[in-house]
């Protein structure tokens, strides 16, 4: 599934939206303000486009709402977010790292033969790779299985191309009008 | 003689119906016989086949795949995939059976999970599965028929095609195989992606000196760079009520949307007042 420009359009709106809040307040002149601003308001906007159905998209605004809170809920227009930002989202899961060290230990003090060994390897590295992308993917550790995870990776990445590409677009073309 | 190496290429269903009394087979022992039954038969057991046929890739390469049943949520995806297929004739039912190689389908009889969540479908010249809770999934010969299996299976079956469409989306992951190194690709991928994003923010920020005005600028911009300069014009006049709505307090002049030029104007005239603006706020 690749990014159309129907989300192209949405995500430029309420984008667009988000950079109005900010227009009242132009005592931010730093640029690490400005630059948050765009930033967060993009996010928003791009979890905004799911509407809650993914769980990702609730972890990142929830993210941003501990940034900018007043953005958030303007943004959300309304009804939305009340529900997206007190949602309850499910607990993170926490592994004691010393006790299940101490399992794999003994674990691994039984298994011996070759072929088993290279298959728990793998399943070792494939592990540590999902770890790392549940620490990627936002909301990445509230889930608890592969499936979902895997499923919420592929629409994050989706609206992650979107995002790049309406924003590349938008670069490129103030950077020829400036050259003009 | 259709009967014949029907009965050869599956030679142990008939044991197999026998030792697992299902009405199913009983009517199978007797298409055995009678060549006219033979039709029937392969409709509702194309059915079971096509309920594979999404996960059949992974069928043939993984042998440790054991067999069960399991209830989920159901994926409308077998639904359409078997009445889609239930369209072609039986004629289709032999040639598949016999290219499922090592994996040899029994066609008119497959072992079927033990546990009492199952549900048989009968398909007899029905074109159209109804909608049901829970996938339903035919063990294979040779595979073990516990429910733990059976729902391991299946959820490796997902996690798979998965990765199949995520193999499809990442760029330059179609000759990496592998779960380790298709999820390392994919984490790099989205990291990449993330900098990318605080990258053009960044550059964002330093282009448009005060960034409010540049959300204005944005109309124009997107305009600009999406379609071509000769259709500017036009494609003005559909965002220009959105725009007029958003920004009435920079948009004072109206706007005549039929040259480009017109509009080059306007975008360097908010330019220019916004570094006013700036240039005030830094005296």
């Amino acid at each position: 599934m690749q990014p159309t420009s129907s989300m192209n359009e949405e995500f430029l709106k309420k984008w667009q939206m988000g950079l109005q809040i900010f227009r009242p307040s132009i005592d931010n002149t730093s640029v690490h303000e400005r630059k948050k601003a765009i930033k967060l308001s993009a996010d928003v906007a791009m979890a905004s486009l799911r509407k809650g159905t993914t769980c990702w998209s609730r972890a990142l605004i929830e993210k941003t709402a501990t940034e900018d809170n007043f953005l958030v809920r303007q943004m959300l227009s309304g009804i939305k977010a009340e529900s997206l930002i007190n949602k309850k989202l499910p607990k993170k899961i926490v592994c004691h790292r010393k006790i299940v060290r101490r399992s794999k230990k003994i674990l691994r003090r039984k298994s011996k033969s070759a072929s088993e060994e290279a298959a728990a390897k793998a399943k070792r590295l494939v592990k540590r790779r999902t770890q790392g992308l549940r620490n990627v993917v936002p909301g990445g550790e509230l889930m608890s299985n592969d499936v979902l995870l895997l499923q919420e990776t592929l629409d994050y990445i989706v609206s992650l191309q979107t995002q790049v590409n309406v924003m590349r677009s938008i670069v490129d073309a103030a950077e020829a009008e400036i050259e003009r | 003689m259709a009967t014949f190496s029907y009965f050869q290429n599956y030679p142990h269903s008939l044991l197999d119906s026998l030792l697992f009394p299902t009405p199913h087979s009983s009517i199978n022992l007797t298409g055995f016989i009678d060549q006219n039954h033979l039709h029937p038969l392969p409709n509702s057991s194309l059915v079971e086949d096509i309920s594979f046929n999404p996960f059949l890739d992974e069928h043939n390469v993984d042998r440790t795949e054991n067999s069960g049943l399991k209830k989920q949520a159901n994926t409308t995806k077998t639904a359409t995939t078997g009445s889609s297929s239930c369209d072609h004739g039986p004629s289709a039912i032999t040639t598949t059976g016999k290219n499922r190689g090592r994996k040899a389908r029994n066609v008119s009889n497959s072992k079927e999970g033990v546990e009492g969540r199952k549900s048989k479908k009968q398909k007899r010249g029905s074109k159209e599965e109804p909608p049901k809770d829970y996938i339903h999934v035919r063990a294979r010969r040779g595979q073990a028929t516990d429910s733990h299996s059976l729902a391991e299976r299946v959820r490796r079956e997902k996690i798979s095609e998965r990765m199949r469409t995520l193999q499809n989306l990442v760029p330059g992951c179609d000759k990496v195989t592998g779960k380790a190194l298709m999820l390392d690709e994919i984490i790099n991928y989205v990291q990449t992606l993330q900098t990318q994003v605080e990258f053009l923010s960044m550059k964002l920020t330093s282009i448009s000196p005060v960034v409010y005005d540049f959300g204005s600028d944005l109309d124009g911009l997107i305009l600009r760079s999406e379609m071509g300069s000769p259709e500017v014009g036009t494609s003005f006049t559909n965002t220009m009520p959105t725009t007029t709505s958003i920004f009435p307090s920079l948009l004072d002049k109206s706007i005549v949307p039929t040259h480009a030029q017109v509009q080059v104007d306007l975008i360097s005239s908010h330019l220019h007042g916004g570094n006013k603006i700036y240039v005030n706020l830094g005296s």
